[in-house]
């Protein structure tokens, strides 16, 4: 089998300008925001900004690497990935090779550096689905050929519930889910694991009582603005003290150990708060155009002859993505409740920087043989395939 | 986009688009919300919990004495915490810390142990602890600075500085009487700080600037308050007294030049000092004076006319059976005296008797004259009033107790102001501690001028009332106190105490107080000795103590050139000189060791050498010493007879031989004459007795090599003070 390259297509210039400008907002944010945590517990006020920039790089050589890669040849390692990436997940919830941070079981410790397979989970997750879902479209009206995905769902949430990830278990989910959807189960069958997930939620959120909290505070976090409320509390104090136009870059004070996690999870926060309304909303503005214009590579790809596959994965990567940053975003925000999760692109965390820009650089791959028209020009087309 | 053209899977692909866009719709409605609508609250949320109002602590005003030196000022100290719960490592963080505030590991690992947010490790330590916690970066672990008052002389005149408490507001004596000045006005800033509540330096919005306390800049001379303090001490301990007081006033203007109390207290220590202590008896406590308030009957009978000093009383011999049945006693048994000797041998007696001549409205009279019962309005705090019944509440027999000062009360300070009244020529000065309040700039913002009470008496009454003082020091019962070099007006007083409502007959208050030099007073001296054990007599006990600092004070204020130069150098700062000058007669004293006289003028060798019983002969010519006979520290050869010799080498002379020059003698005594030409070394011969009349060589002339001087000297044809420069030759 050889992965050589299948095309030299330049990749949607859209999306490349997109993911170019969020990485380096992400970068100078990330400096901002931890500047004083960095030189507070590390002695150095670019300890955080250097180690993002390494993973920049390292993200940057994967991303050249999945957009020449031969993605036809590529899906014989669809099946092996997903185990690998199941191997890893559970090897991370093996006392003693894990390890624990803030009580989460998420990451292998390689080194100085620290690395969460859940992040390759999704990628090869996504893989696998497109690749699968593209072989099966056909017989996806007969439920009994959704058993396997079923199964195969259950394990990794069932390892995703092990390492208390949550909010990446929804965000699987609702990529599983979309990715049926789109490969053409019907509609009607979507309620089925929305039925089956609710009280598994329910239960999930009963069994641990942290989550319980995260509700509460999420729906009252005045309660106990110094407990349970204090994040989500002192999250709306920075989007909301940033107004118009923000405080000014560098100038955000609630990064000063009020916000929890000002450079990874809540980053948008101090976005909001030093670049008001027009920087925090011209961010989503970004993220959106990002979402819809990697769905419409999709919807383009998906004319093809043969282009379910790419426009499954181009999908779904995009969803991955999306997704995550509306997750994101809704929970900084207060419209959701606080989940553990990334805003993609910006936040600092190596494993998902690099495993996004791996992604991305697969959306470019799908990109660059596609030629995106507009309407009408494309009615021929699209009338062919139809 | 046309959906009729669309393949499933861009069907579908709209309907997600649709919902991600929703999604973006809802997240920007929400920003929009948050970030315009509902801002201002926000914003307010966040600048509440990031920035505290927080006091920018204003500098207390310094104290001190007239010359400038500092007698209270701040000194940055350093109060080092923890918050427990943010140290990662407490044992490893404890053995830095013990090491750093050299503090026993066990002390410091037990505090951060302790289940706290908040423990203070060390409080109120030097800069150099803070330092070296601070180079340790423990996570949790801050130095604060805090003002911090210091009273760089500790037991000097404490009681009349009094003390700060823990928020440094003035709680005693002067910090307390001119709190309102000293205090400055706190500023505020609104101090960002972090989620953990330090403070983040970067941007502190100035709300209110701070404004520093003024400084006072008291009457004290801080040298002659070390020598009063010193005699006082001395007499203090060896007579065993339950307490000391002295006080050392310039009469012509009412200004404190020294005022001490023992037993003493240490202001940076308060904390750990009785209550009783820190009373400043001179003016908070009052009690019967006894003799020293014959002063006030003499004045009255003299003022009226009614007695003069020659005439005579009997004195019954030692016991007067009065009319109402009660015995006056003397201490020693007197018959038919003049009323000079009544006076000087201090007679109860004849004081009654006196007393009897003057009448009891004329002794109320002259109780209410010189301020009894009233307070003297001293800038210091508590003052007591003191307690002269009025007359209608006389009994018959107060004209029997009160003209030898019982029945009565009075402060110390009442007693010097009544005998600074005489010294003054009659006119009673209110006494005043502060002199100017100054800025942070040195800018005087109010100063405070002498302040004449009233006329006691005439001036002729206050001249012969101080020519009885004299005869007491001259022949009566203070002759202890008598000095060669000045003239003495002085009184002594030892008054049976008053306790538990009946007189004791075994402890006392001797006292002594008088004014020198007799005829042209600088200072009037009080002193006295609360319950000393072997002799009581105020002659004996306090005498010797206002003689002491008779001396030393005549030595340091009035030997020419001497006072004025020390005093600059202490004003100027540049070293404490006087200081100097008396921390080393204080080692010639105690140690009998030579002091170093090197820089020294003649003057002040002259004075150190005068104060340490050392005898001086100088060779050469100039202003300073460059050399001397026996090296400093050395100890001083002398023997009961032969007292220890210094020779000392002066050295160039630069500009001028100021040093070297005749001083105007003309109208001056003999002593005084000796006084001046002291420090020239010369041997002088006197011509006559009397006063000078002439002298050779004349004033401004320098010294002959031969170093003889002489003085033609003549009886006066008027007093002694009316000659001068251009007395008659």
């Amino acid at each position: 089998m050889s992965f050589k390259t299948k095309n030299l297509g330049s990749p949607d210039f859209l999306l490349f300008f997109l993911t170019v400008v969020l990485m380096v907002s992400g970068l100078i944010m990330i400096y901002s925001a931890s500047a004083i945590l960095a030189h507070d517990r590390y002695g150095s006020s670019y300890y955080f900004f250097l180690r993002q920039l390494l993973w920049i790089t390292v993200g940057c050589a994967g991303m050249w690497v999945a957009y020449r890669i031969d993605l036809e040849a590529l899906r014989a390692l669809a099946i092996p990935g997903l185990f690998l990436g199941v191997l890893l997940m559970a090897a991370v919830c093996v006392p003693g090779i894990g390890r624990t941070v803030g009580g989460a079981q998420r990451w292998f410790r390689l080194g100085p550096f620290s690395f969460q397979p859940s992040e390759i989970m999704k990628i090869v997750l996504v893989f696998y689905l497109a690749d699968s879902l593209d072989r099966r479209r056909k017989m996806l009206d007969n439920w009994q050929s959704l058993i396997p995905y079923g199964v195969i769902t259950l394990v990794w949430a069932a390892l995703l519930q092990k390492q208390h990830d949550l909010g990446t278990l929804v965000l699987l989910g609702l990529v599983t889910l979309l990715l049926l959807i789109l490969a053409g189960m019907p509609y009607i069958f979507g309620l089925v694991p929305l039925a089956v997930s609710i009280p598994a939620i329910i239960y999930l959120v009963e069994s641990a009582s942290y989550r319980m909290k995260r509700i509460s505070a999420f729906l009252n976090p005045w309660d106990d603005p110094q407990g349970a409320g204090f994040q989500l509390i002192q999250s709306l104090i920075a989007v909301g003290n940033g107004g118009i136009t923000g405080v000014g870059l560098s100038n955000s004070t609630q990064k000063l150990f009020y916000l929890p996690a000002p450079h990874t999870d809540f980053i948008f926060a101090v976005i909001s708060e030093e670049l008001g309304l027009w920087g925090a909303g011209g961010l989503v503005f970004l993220f959106g155009v990002f979402v819809l214009r990697g769905f419409k590579v999709a919807g383009a790809v998906s004319q093809r002859e043969g282009g379910t596959f790419q426009a499954l994965l181009a999908s779904g990567i995009t969803a991955l993505i999306g997704f995550q940053a509306i997750m994101n975003l809704g929970v900084v925000t207060g419209l959701l409740p606080t989940k553990g999760i990334p805003l993609p692109l910006i936040s600092y965390g190596g494993s998902s920087m690099v495993f996004t820009l791996f992604s991305i650089g697969l959306l470019f791959n799908i990109s660059s043989g596609v030629k995106l028209v507009s309407a009408p020009s494309r009615v021929p087309g699209s009338a062919v395939t139809a | 986009m046309s959906l009729r053209h669309a393949n499933p899977i861009q069907k579908r692909l709209a309907v997600l688009e649709a919902i991600v866009l929703f999604a973006c719709v809802c997240v920007e409605g929400r920003l929009v919300y948050l970030q315009v609508i509902k801002h201002s609250e926000f914003h307010q949320m966040a600048y509440r919990q990031q920035y505290t109002p927080k006091q920018t602590d204003a500098s207390r005003g310094m104290i001190e004495d007239r010359g400038g030196a500092l007698l209270a000022m701040n000194i940055g100290l350093f109060n080092v915490s923890a918050h427990p719960d943010q140290i990662a490592d407490k044992a490893h963080a404890a053995v830095l810390l013990s090491r750093a505030l050299g503090m026993s590991y066990g002390a410091v690992v037990s505090k951060l142990m302790e289940n706290k947010q908040f423990v203070w490790l060390a409080r109120e330590v030097p800069y150099k602890y803070s330092e070296a916690v601070e180079a340790l970066k423990i996570q949790g672990v801050d130095a604060v600075r805090e003002q911090h008052r210091f009273y760089p002389d500790h037991e000097m005149a404490s009681q009349a500085l009094g003390f700060t408490g823990i928020d440094n507001q003035g709680l005693g004596g002067l910090e307390r009487y001119y709190n309102g000045f000293l205090t400055g006005k706190n500023g505020l800033v609104l101090a960002e700080r972090d989620a953990r509540g330090r403070l983040v330096l970067a941007d502190n919005k100035s709300v209110k600037s701070s404004e520093d306390g003024l400084s006072v800049r008291t009457t004290i001379d801080e040298t002659i308050q070390h020598i009063a303090q010193v005699e006082l001490e001395k007499a203090y301990t060896h007579f065993r007294c339950k307490a000391a007081s002295i006080v050392v006033m310039d009469p012509a203007t009412g200004e404190i030049l020294a005022m001490a109390n023992y037993p003493t207290y240490d202001p940076n220590d308060y904390k750990h000092t009785s209550q009783e202590l820190l009373r400043n008896r001179v003016v908070n406590d009052e009690f019967e004076p006894g003799s020293t308030f014959k002063l006030i009957t003499a004045v009255g009978v003299l003022e009226e006319g009614v007695v003069n000093e020659d005439d005579k009383f009997f004195c019954e011999n030692g016991a007067f059976h009065t009319d109402y049945g009660r015995v006056v006693r003397d201490h020693e048994k007197l018959g038919l005296i003049s009323f000079r000797e009544v006076f000087g041998y201090s007679s109860n007696i004849g004081m009654v008797k006196v007393g009897m001549k003057l009448g009891k409205e004329n002794l109320y009279k002259y109780c209410k004259k010189f301020g009894f019962g009233d307070p003297t309005g001293i800038d210091l705090p508590g003052e007591a009033d003191g307690k002269v019944r009025p007359l209608d509440r006389w009994s018959a027999l107060s004209l029997t107790t009160i003209p030898y000062g019982y029945e009565i009360s009075a402060t110390p300070m009442q007693i010097v102001d009544a005998y600074a009244a005489i010294a003054n020529d009659g006119v009673m000065m209110k006494p005043y501690i502060v002199k100017d309040l100054e800025d942070a700039n040195g800018h005087v913002v109010k100063s405070f001028s002498p302040h004449k009470i009233r006329r006691v008496c005439s001036d002729k009454t206050a001249k012969r009332m101080t020519e009885l003082l004299k005869w007491v020091v001259a022949h009566g019962t203070g002759t202890m106190v008598a000095l060669p070099s000045y003239d003495i007006a002085g009184k002594t007083g030892t008054a049976y105490k008053f306790i538990n409502g009946r007189y004791s007959t075994n402890e006392y208050l001797s006292s002594f107080v008088g004014f020198v030099p007799a005829d042209k007073p600088k200072v009037v001296i009080y002193v006295s000795l609360d319950d000393p054990r072997g002799i009581y007599w105020g002659g004996y006990t306090a005498g010797p103590v206002f003689k002491e600092v008779a001396k030393r004070v005549m030595a340091y204020d009035l030997v020419p050139g001497s006072a004025p130069e020390a005093r600059n150098q202490v004003a100027s700062g540049q070293s404490n000189r006087g200081t100097q000058l008396v921390a080393s007669s204080q080692m010639l004293r105690d140690e009998r060791k030579v002091p170093d006289f090197d820089g020294l003028t003649p003057d002040q060798s002259k004075w150190l050498a005068e104060a340490g019983g050392l005898t001086l002969k100088f060779t050469g010519k100039g202003e300073k010493v460059i050399g001397q006979s026996a090296a400093p520290g050395a100890p001083v050869l002398a023997s009961a007879t032969n007292p220890g010799v210094v020779v000392l080498t002066l050295g160039k002379p630069e500009l001028s031989q100021a040093g070297g020059l005749m001083p105007e003698l003309r109208g001056k005594t003999k002593r005084q004459a000796l006084a001046l030409l002291a420090p020239l070394g010369l041997k002088v011969n006197f011509h006559g007795e009397g006063v000078v009349q002439a002298q050779f060589p004349p004033a401004g002339r320098s010294v002959g090599p031969e170093g003889v001087c002489e003085l033609n000297c003549n009886v006066p044809v008027t007093s002694a003070s009316a000659a001068g420069p251009g007395g008659k030759s």
